[in-house]
């Protein structure tokens, strides 16, 4: 009896320590949110490999105030309700410093109300549409590193002026919140250069046939056609442009970096130009961007590194996280549960209030932020890029666009 | 406007093949399998793993697509109609159809996944030129497979036993089992038939948009709207029809607006209901009291 009661005691005190241990070793959460099923899987995915590579090498670094970050991804499935509530089991039960991720446009916008509640900031890696930030909102706790859509129709209608000498430009999107945004964008772009769209063509993800619209754009005798939908509708259009025999160019938004493309268009995705922010086949890579693009192939056994699926996603989330690692690191956080509030309050503010320079992969960001502008990645950090037999190379073109200028 | 007809034709016909499948139920004994779209979608799905992922023949996919769906119709019949029809005015098979449906695409989801798979047409990507009007082999095969397959129905329902015992079972289960027609029988078989086509369009449809488990309901719902305007007892008139609103479909996009072309479309449907409340050649049935 009296070796089993010592045997209990041992055990019990054994135990003891190890929780306390485990106390001082506990890590500190990070919420993702974004799809890893339904249309989005493959952008979702690719944004959350980018987060969770940052993560790695900032606790590689010694993680924040000493302590190890832990990624705790949920799926969103590209639906917005679905969003909110994985957003608010984030904020309320897993008790997350700060949430990152997402992939469409229309979720980022509904988490708006959830995270300004919650008092959470959250980095947006990748949801274009304008209105996602709401600069109305005072404290404000959403930030990107996302392009924007206004920024990416400005640059897209620059380049079919300056690269084709198009006069006569098209839009073609997709009916969801990022094509009627992009819509809405483009048109405006070109109404600051006095044009206006010769057509606007709507059409679904779905559609089995998109002969009229192409027929539209063929009508329009438009030089040049900006697509903004996911990768397989453009490769549809792609295809219906070539049946009804327009030959207009054909320039898409950065959606159209996924491997779908040259998938579903065949040979007729051959030199169609997509514009982007980042790319692993930039001949003059930094030492960042060779680490980063070594781990990355490494991590998920991509042999070639063409063959990395969605390259800026990856680099825009990677960014982001690499900001979100600073700010904790600048913010004098209490790092105790019962001040959590607090210390999520404090995260928003270092992000806000001259964070930097933090290198990144796009670039060095300093200052990250300020209260005016919740965008870190602008016009200028854009390049385009061009499918070629299969890869997405940077586009030299007549002013090397493939070049950050 | 030629290129608007000819495209029109063919995603019309690639719809009426698809409507085909409620005429071949309805005719027998007054179901439909409301989930008819899922079936075509698992029909694209299965067309992927035979000719892509297993690298079969075509003349192989499309005869194992087939058959497998035909048996699948066989036994939806037997388990979510047959049991469902207590009395004539029974309305269950309305719910066991779309629950097996919604079954079967979860099932597709979780095994093929939920992304659009490319399946390459095997007759090649090479636009072909029709008096200035272009067309990819895919599509222009279509209309040729539709026709194809309606007159191997015609025949059979025509000139074979088989046919005619069908047609018996139509007119009239009671009197046909009294002359030893098994019309249980019947109607499962003619659930595989509908089965058998969906399979067929499943694998027509999947170089056209790539094979997608979640596509099935909106194939199925425009595919039920054309049954709906021909005449659910009528495949002659569900070609017709599917012929009709696929070309008005593009007129509609093309010289109106691409964003009205559904509201258009679904308007004729609804102007065609209130002339002819049985569709275009649907009969009309009066009770017997």
């Amino acid at each position: 009896m009296k070796r089993f009661t010592a045997t209990l005691l041992g055990s019990a005190l054994a135990g003891l320590l190890v929780t306390a241990g485990a106390t001082a070793q506990e890590t500190l959460k990070i919420g993702w949110i974004g799809p890893l099923s339904g249309w989005g899987t493959f952008g979702g995915t690719a944004i959350m490999r980018g987060t969770a590579l940052a993560i790695d090498h900032i606790n590689a670094e010694g993680g924040v105030h000493g302590r190890m970050l832990e990624l705790v991804p949920r799926d969103s499935a590209a639906k917005p309700e679905q969003a909110i509530t994985v957003a608010r089991e984030l904020i309320d039960r897993e008790n997350v410093y700060a949430l990152i991720g997402k992939f469409d446009s229309s979720s980022a916008k509904a988490l708006n109300p959830v995270i300004h509640e919650g008092g959470v900031p959250m980095m947006l890696s990748i949801a274009a549409a304008t209105k996602n930030i709401e600069y109305e909102r005072d404290p404000n706790f959403m930030f990107r590193t996302s392009g924007a859509d206004h920024f990416i129709a400005e640059f897209l209608v620059d380049f079919a002026m300056k690269e084709y000498g198009a006069e006569k430009i098209a839009i073609g999107f997709e009916d969801t919140g990022y094509g009627f945004g992009g819509r809405d964008d483009i048109t405006r772009a070109l109404e600051a250069k006095g044009m206006e769209p010769v057509a606007k063509v709507k059409f679904s993800r779905p559609d089995t046939d998109m002969t009229a619209q192409a027929q539209i754009i063929k009508r329009s005798e438009a030089d040049a056609v900006i697509l903004y939908s996911i990768a397989k509708a453009d490769a549809m259009m792609i295809r219906s442009l070539n049946k009804v025999g327009a030959e207009t160019t054909v320039i898409c938004a950065w959606a159209a970096s996924s491997p779908e493309l040259p998938k579903f268009a065949g040979p007729l995705g051959e030199g169609i130009t997509v514009m982007q922010t980042y790319s692993f086949l930039d001949e003059n890579l930094d030492d960042l961007g060779k680490r980063m693009r070594a781990d990355f192939m490494a991590k998920h056994e991509i042999p070639d590194p063409t063959k990395i699926p969605f390259p800026a996603f990856t680099a825009h989330a990677y960014d982001g996280m690499l900001l979100l690692g600073a700010a904790m690191n600048k913010a004098d956080l209490s790092l105790d549960s019962a001040d959590l509030a607090s210390d999520r309050m404090k995260i928003r503010d270092a992000l806000e209030t001259g964070l930097g320079p933090v290198q990144g992969l796009i670039k060095t960001y300093d200052p990250a932020f300020t209260k005016d502008n919740h965008d870190s990645v602008g016009p200028s950090d854009y390049i385009m890029t061009v499918w070629n037999e299969g890869k997405l190379v940077p586009y030299k073109g007549k002013h090397d666009w493939g070049k950050k200028h | 406007m030629f290129q608007a007809t000819l495209s029109g034709l063919a995603v019309g016909s690639l719809f009426a093949l698809i409507a085909v499948g409620f005429n071949l139920t309805f005719i027998v004994n007054r179901t439909v399998n409301f989930a008819h779209g899922q079936w075509v979608a698992v029909g694209s799905l299965l067309a992927f793993t035979l000719l892509v992922e297993w690298q079969m023949p075509l003349l192989i996919t499309i005869i194992g697509t087939g058959v497998l769906l035909g048996i699948l119709g066989v036994a939806l019949e037997r388990v979510g109609i047959r049991p469902m029809l207590g009395h004539s005015l029974s309305l269950g098979f309305i719910m066991s159809t779309l629950a097996i449906g919604i079954m079967l695409e979860n099932a597709a989801l979780w095994w093929w996944g939920s992304t659009a798979l490319f399946v390459p047409s095997p007759l090649g990507e090479e636009r072909i030129d029709v008096f200035g009007a272009g067309i990819y082999p895919q599509e222009a095969v279509i209309p040729a497979v539709t026709a194809l397959m309606l007159a191997g129905l015609a025949l059979l329902y025509r000139f074979t036993r088989l046919g005619r015992a069908l047609r018996a079972t139509a007119e009239n289960p009671e009197a046909a089992r009294l002359m030893g027609i098994d019309s249980k029988r019947m109607i499962g078989f003619a659930y595989g038939l509908a089965g058998l086509m969906a399979g067929v369009a499943g694998v027509l449809v999947a170089p056209l948009t790539g094979a997608l488990a979640a596509a099935g309901a909106g194939l199925g719902l425009k595919a039920f709207a054309i049954a709906i305007v021909g005449g659910l007892d009528s495949i002659t008139g569900t070609l017709i029809a599917g012929l009709l609103l696929g070309v008005a479909e593009q007129y509609i996009a093309l010289y109106i607006s691409p964003g009205l072309r559904d509201v258009g479309v679904f308007a004729i449907v609804i102007v065609i209901l209130l002339v002819r409340p049985f569709g275009l050649l649907g009969t009309r049935e009066d009770e017997k009291v």
